[in-house]
């Protein structure tokens, strides 16, 4: 099935909201007939990306994460927002095993991201929030109705 | 995600079921805490079979046993571990260090 479509959620950046995430991610896509493979890339990706808004955007205090999943045929953009410490060094950030924070992490966050889906762009900004936005292109479905 | 666990001797083993992710992981990790210095824990068997989903928090926790066990001078090994859980696995780097077994037998007969 080929359609154009969006979604947009709005959520505290509580952690029991990392499971609502990715679970409202794989429901959205599902009409689609993904793959398991690529159903579980994406939404562990999505895991990832709101995990981090999470501990590193907002730490002990509790901000806003805007989920927003818009579909092109088969093109899926995911983009994850948080409003909070923003990233002062992204490419070090992206590094397999760094983290801020060894007791929750292990600074695989981003390496997941970027394996599993085609292509994730980090934006960041000290003091703003960061936007982290994953691409996946989906297989064709072998049995595509109109 | 919910979760078990036995002790035998030094051994213990925690079958997880559901999904791992930072929100669940935090506090397993705090409970098997507690659980490995109470009953004074030198090896650790982690039995995955009825895990559905795992992201690098789960990564996270297994290195945090596989830290503590090898500190003890014991080990961590792992059981069902299904195809999702192992794609990650690899990509962490872990699936070279962490023995694997099809099953809980399988693993208990490894310690």
């Amino acid at each position: 099935m080929q359609m154009d479509n969006e979604m947009t959620l709005e959520f505290p950046s509580k952690s029991q909201n990392e499971s609502f995430a990715r679970t409202a991610v794989v429901a959205f896509l599902l009409p689609l007939d993904p793959t398991v493979m690529e159903l579980n890339d994406i939404r562990t990706a999505v895991s990832e990306a709101v995990t981090n808004a999470v501990i590193h955007g907002y730490g002990n205090k509790t901000g806003k994460i805007t989920l927003r999943c818009s579909l092109s045929g088969r093109q899926v953009v995911i983009t994850v927002k948080d409003y909070g410490a923003g990233i002062a060094d992204v490419e070090k950030a992206r590094e397999p095993l760094f983290t801020t924070r060894p007791a929750e992490g292990c600074g695989l966050g981003f390496t997941v991201m970027e394996s599993f889906m085609d292509r994730l762009d980090v934006i960041s900004q000290v003091g703003e929030g960061t936007t982290v936005r994953m691409e996946k292109l989906l297989s064709q479905a072998e049995d595509q109705h109109e | 995600m919910q979760w078990t666990y036995e002790v035998e001797g030094n051994r213990l083993t925690v079958r997880i079921a559901g999904e791992i992710d930072h929100h669940a992981a935090s506090d397993l990790k705090a409970e098997l805490d507690k659980i490995c210095r109470r009953e004074r824990i030198k090896h650790i068997i982690l039995d995955l079979s009825m895990v559905d989903f795992m992201d690098s928090a789960g990564i996270g926790l297994i290195i945090s046993r596989y830290r503590y066990t090898s500190g003890q001078g014991g080990k961590t090994v792992a059981c069902g571990v299904g195809e999702t859980l192992r794609r990650i696995l690899s990509l962490s780097g872990l699936g070279r260090i962490l023995p694997v077994y099809s099953t809980q037998e399988e693993a208990k007969q490894s310690i």
